[in-house]
């Protein structure tokens, strides 16, 4: 078994061994207590990822989504249950470890941008290679090529937020995919967007993460990225389904969206 | 190297993205640094200079004796006689003061005769504004002060070797006379005058001693002993004040002085610690509230592979850079002002009543350097608890808020 910490300090490109999954769960479970009550935002959570593949996970708001994808980026540990990176059990290493991975080989892509307001697009892009100590030149000419690939023209003066939100969340994936990550974790990054916005979004980030075997796991309510995926898992009450899966509450990928259209509204009237 | 520095930027981004908040929380602390630079220059200068001017006036190995109230013992030439004799007594010098008439061009001006030894200012450090004091006043020479040269019209630089004449009169406590209404004129006497001394505005003369003993003076008011060891000083001083005399020396009163300021440094000290207090809270208020509104931020790096030890950095480093620039800012504007205050004291302050130019600030360089060492100090301090917090926030939930 490959140990991903050598793979990133031998700066080495990922390998696709079809065979093994980038990323696995084995009853991950997460508990908090709130009051004297104890919550479980996800309970017995089982997943395979594979490497290059588009995991749509579905689920209204409360789902544990976030919880989950939290614990896949070994920024919380799962009270019960193992979380494995490239088949090397991620919680094994130290905190300082599991940030480099996140540093140099896992990106997250957020509903919401966040920007540094002072930084240019330019620098903002740049910011994952910053942190991991290239020269800000070199930075620089990398961030550029990136805004190209995604259509936006590099302004060393313009700010982010100058942006409309569609370019914004452009610029953000550029910023996503500048360290060559091995996995993105897509948090609803297309929930702000016009339908026009959405499209070019998603065929972005699904051509180029086609291109260079990036991972995605994506939490949406999306339908536009239904169609890009074969693999959809749907989120209730701290369990994930799979869509195939013969206990899975729902028996059809419709019943699953109509489910999360209801809850949209209600959420909404709430 | 480059990912430090890197932080640095982000730091100074951060600490200055309100940059009307920065500059105010930086402008506090200046300001408060300032004031207690300022303090603690004035009190180094003051102690210096008014520990200059003690030092000009005697000097440290020299014992004053005089009279005690009773006047029951007197300072004679067998009393004198016995001091000389004390080990470590070297020079004595004697004083007194006695009343005295000056004529020139039929003007006749009533003033404080004191009838010295020769090497009466060679003990202190009375420092001439003409003429010379050295083995002065002997023979038939006169010392005066630079009133009687503005009373009869004389030019300074003219004074030194015209002549005046000296009538001195002598009461009963001079001459051991047991009647007291017993007075004793010397005739005029003409004298030269060898220098000119600076007392303000008090008309007074200096003549030799010898010339008023011919009168019958048989005891003076007061004697300087000059020590040949200065660390016996104690021992001189209970020696003599066991033959019925008073001692002073200008160490009592420096010891008086430094008791002085010992007091007012300990009031400065309790500001430097409200300063401090201020500090803190600015810069604690600062930091918190940055860490409020950059949890975002936080959040962000933290997902993008920021190590709890590089948040610690970043907030370590915006609070470094706030109390440190108010601190060095602070003593740069102390410094200034304690400057600007000396030009405006030097103005104000009559040059001839100091023996050297005015300086009641001094750039306190321990002061500054505890100011510049404790900001640093109060920067890591006031920046744990907002690191505390940063390290602790789930960056999921707060990037997503």
């Amino acid at each position: 078994m490959k140990n991903p910490i050598n793979d990133i300090e031998n700066n080495k490109s990922i390998e696709h061994e079809l065979s093994a999954p980038i990323i696995e769960t084995l009853g991950i479970s997460k508990v908090y207590r709130i009051g004297s009550t104890m919550v479980s935002p996800v309970t017995d959570v089982t997943l395979q990822v594979g490497y290059g593949e588009l995991v749509i996970i579905f689920g209204p708001s409360g789902a544990g989504k976030s919880t989950l994808i939290s614990m896949l980026m070994g920024l919380e540990k799962p009270d019960v249950g193992e979380v494995f990176f490239k088949g090397v059990s991620l919680y094994n290493y130290t905190d300082e470890q599991r940030a480099v991975i996140r540093l140099k080989k896992v990106s997250y892509l957020p509903q919401t941008q966040y920007w540094i307001d002072k930084l240019s697009i330019v620098d903002n892009v740049a910011l994952p290679l910053l942190l991991q100590g290239w020269s800000k030149s070199k930075a620089r000419t990398k961030a550029k090529e990136y805004l190209k690939k995604v259509g936006i023209s590099p302004d060393l003066k313009q700010a982010p937020d100058q942006l409309s939100s569609g370019q914004q969340q452009k610029v953000a994936l550029a910023r996503a995919l500048i360290k060559d990550p091995w996995i993105i974790f897509a948090d609803e990054p297309t929930a702000h967007l016009d339908s026009k916005s959405v499209d070019e979004v998603a065929q972005i980030l699904v051509d180029t993460a086609e291109k260079q075997k990036i991972t995605i796991v994506m939490v949406t309510h999306d339908l536009s990225f239904l169609k890009l995926s074969k693999k959809w898992l749907f989120m209730q009450d701290g369990r994930l389904w799979n869509i195939e899966d013969k206990q899975n509450p729902f028996t059809n990928i419709k019943q699953v969206i109509d489910y999360i259209e209801v809850q949209k509204e209600k959420e909404k009237e709430d | 190297m480059r990912r430090q520095l890197f932080f640095i930027r982000l730091a100074l981004i951060n600490t200055f993205k309100k940059r009307l908040r920065a500059v105010l929380a930086i402008g506090v602390i200046a300001l408060t640094s300032a004031v207690v630079v300022v303090l603690f220059g004035v009190d180094i200068g003051l102690h210096n200079l008014v520990q200059n001017e003690i030092n000009q006036s005697d000097s440290t190995d020299v014992v004053t004796v005089t009279l005690r109230n009773t006047q029951q013992v007197k300072l004679d030439d067998t009393a004198i006689s016995r001091i000389k004799s004390i080990s470590s007594v070297g020079q004595v010098v004697q004083f007194v003061g006695i009343f005295g008439t000056a004529v020139l061009h039929d003007i006749n001006l009533n003033m404080p005769l004191y009838a010295v030894s020769p090497e009466y200012f060679m003990l202190g450090s009375t420092i001439s504004i003409a003429g010379d004091l050295n083995k002065q006043p002997s023979d038939n020479n006169v010392v005066v002060s630079k009133k009687v040269i503005e009373i009869y019209g004389m030019k300074l630089d003219q004074a030194v070797g015209q002549k005046i004449k000296i009538k001195a009169t002598l009461t009963s406590d001079n001459t051991g006379s047991s009647v007291s209404t017993d007075t004793k004129e010397s005739p005029i006497q003409e004298y030269t005058i060898v220098g000119v001394i600076d007392r303000g505005d008090l008309p007074l003369a200096y003549i030799p001693i010898d010339n008023i003993k011919k009168l019958g003076l048989t005891s003076v008011n007061q004697v300087k002993v000059r020590l040949t060891d200065v660390n016996r000083v104690g021992e001189v001083r209970e020696s003599i004040e066991q033959q019925g005399f008073q001692t002073t020396s200008i160490i009592d009163t420096i010891n008086q002085v430094d008791r002085l300021f010992a007091v007012i440094r300990s009031v400065l000290v309790i500001f430097g610690i409200i300063v401090f207090v201020v500090t803190i809270s600015a810069t604690f208020t600062i930091i918190s509230l940055t860490l409020m509104e950059e949890t975002k931020q936080v959040g962000f790096l933290r997902i993008n592979g920021f190590l709890k030890r590089d948040v610690n950095m970043l907030f370590l480093i915006q609070s470094i850079v706030l109390t440190l620039l108010g601190a060095v800012g602070g003593s740069i504007l102390g410094t200034i002002s304690g400057n600007i205050l000396n030009v405006f004291s030097r103005s104000v302050a009559s040059g001839e009543a100091f023996s050297s130019d005015v300086t009641i600030f001094e750039t306190p360089i321990a002061a500054i350097v505890i100011i510049i060492a404790l900001s640093v100090v109060t920067g890591w301090m006031v920046s744990q608890i907002p690191i505390k917090r940063a390290v602790s926030i789930n960056p999921l939930q707060e990037l997503k808020e």
